[in-house]
């Protein structure tokens, strides 16, 4: 599994320009990693030493104007996303069953820029 | 009016010596359709449709829904005709699953789902139409796919049954989910058994026999047949339900609702069959994966878990049919995150794409 990457930057800035954003995601990352980790850490032996792939969700999958048509809802029955940018941390393994077979070991953990655990979904 | 895909060419040259046998029993499952009022058009992708200038299509996954975006845009403007349902006749070799990419970065490789035959994608999670599915295990098992539509068939004439229980299994450690689940849907929650304690070769026959639902809380694997129970205090996995405890079971018109990764597999692993293709065997349709499923581990339900909720709900509404039912599910689903989080996660995404149903669409609930 390689690192975990960025997906924040639009491009890499010059010798002379502004550095902050850049920085800032790399620290939020940083962070947000930590909190992840540590907690699938604790729950998940299996997975304490894994790399983690990551993903930003800035605000998730917008659906289109036509499935909510079809949904019969309205745009503004739409859930406000109050929550800020998030990180999605999947860490990916496996675990022996008892008789001898493999099953997928897989928690996606979402945190968001607050650090604070917003999601987490488990392979069955 | 309700699509059959029937490659006809195709499951002659798989079942060369038994094809006849094979096109009786679906000439029949057929004829009991419209018998049962449902009005179906066959149609052979690699035929296509001259009468409405549809070209033939090869059986691959982006030229059959290519030809299935044709075949509604003719009726829709030729006849003013929407498509009622899709009805998939044969296993993954004969026609191959849509292929969509995985938004999950879970190694899983890409989402194979008859999802993208009902016209859904990333950007578009509800189907246009249900789609189902009449499969069989591979080349190798010839007698399941005939006997699959001989059971369709009589399903047909039998017509609309009896509501009937619901029964659940669910691994331990996810028991606060499962019954988080089971009483949302309004089913009790003594009908769910924990594995552990109950083991391969333990469960219940006569439970399993008269259930009309059965809702599966289960772990799928790679490398055994078996779906897998596990402890609360989150050790190792044993096998809850093998294929073997549904030998001589009769669960004509129970419908099984696994979130197991793989529940869908039909492939035989050490030369034992697969569940799902044990459960269709013994009569019953199946909701499932073929790839890595999700959900949570704990309260509050997610993902397939909020599925299979919905699912248990669409499923007892008298008059319906099984594939409308299991896209209302979806639609449900959808609403229900839209309304509380306005976007889709990746999860999400995946697990409204990835569910299979393995069954006539069109049959009653």
């Amino acid at each position: 599994m390689h690192k975990y990457q960025t997906y924040a930057r639009s491009r890499t800035p010059g010798r002379n320009e502004h550095h902050g954003p850049a920085r800032r995601d790399s620290s939020e990352l940083a962070a947000a990693r930590q909190v992840a980790a540590r907690f699938v850490a604790a729950r998940w032996p299996t997975l304490a030493e894994v790399e983690p792939e990551v993903t930003r969700q800035h605000d998730g999958r917008q659906p289109c104007h036509d499935l909510i048509a079809r949904l019969g809802m309205a745009e503004n029955e739409l859930g406000h996303h109050a929550r800020s940018a998030t990180y999605t941390f999947t860490f990916t393994s496996q675990r022996k069953t008892a008789d001898g077979a493999m099953a997928p070991l897989v928690a996606a953990v979402t945190v968001d820029l607050q650090r604070r655990i917003v999601k987490t979904s488990l392979s069955k | 009016m309700h699509l059959a895909l029937t490659p006809r060419r195709r499951l002659r040259q798989h079942y060369s010596q038994t094809y006849d046998t094979l096109s009786s029993a679906l000439d029949d499952a057929l004829a009991a359709r419209a018998d049962a009022g449902v009005a179906t058009l066959a149609y052979d992708p690699e035929d296509g449709m001259p009468e409405l200038g549809v070209a033939p299509s090869p059986l691959t996954p982006a030229a059959l829904t290519t030809q299935l975006a044709t075949i509604e845009r003719a009726l829709r403007e030729h006849n003013g005709i929407m498509i009622d349902s899709l009805w998939v006749i044969g296993g993954p070799e004969t026609v191959p699953f849509g292929v969509m990419p995985n938004p999950m970065r879970d190694r899983d490789g890409p989402i194979l789902s008859d999802s993208a035959y009902g016209m859904a994608n990333a950007q578009d999670l509800l189907t246009h139409w249900p789609v189902g599915r009449t499969p069989d295990s591979g080349a190798d098992n010839h007698p399941s796919l005939t006997h699959l539509l001989s059971l369709t068939a009589k399903a047909h004439r039998a017509g609309p049954q009896p509501q009937g229980l619901a029964l659940g299994i669910s691994t331990a450690r996810w028991a606060a989910v499962s019954t988080e689940v089971f009483a949302a849907a309004g089913e009790p929650a003594e009908n769910v058994l924990l594995a552990p304690p109950l083991r391969a070769g333990m469960i219940d026959r006569q439970r399993l026999a008269e259930a009309r639902r059965i809702y599966c809380n289960l772990h799928g694997v790679t490398g055994s047949a078996a779906w897998y129970g596990q402890s609360p205090d989150d050790s190792e996995l044993i096998p809850a339900l093998r294929p073997a405890d549904l030998a001589g079971l009769q669960l004509d018109r129970t419908v099984v609702i696994t979130q197991a990764c793989f529940g869908a597999r039909l492939s035989t692993t050490n030369g034992e069959q697969s569940m799902a293709m044990a459960l269709l065997n013994a009569g019953a349709t199946l909701i499932g994966t073929v790839g890595i499923s999700y959900g949570a581990p704990d309260p509050p339900a997610s993902e397939s878990d909020l599925l299979a909720l919905q699912l248990l709900i669409a499923l007892r509404q008298p008059g319906q049919r099984l594939g409308v039912a299991v896209r209302e599910a979806h639609a449900a689903v959808l609403r229900d995150l839209l309304r509380r989080q306005g976007r889709l996660d990746n999860d999400d995404t995946k697990t409204l794409l990835e569910f299979v149903l393995y069954g006539d669409p069109a049959l009653p609930v």
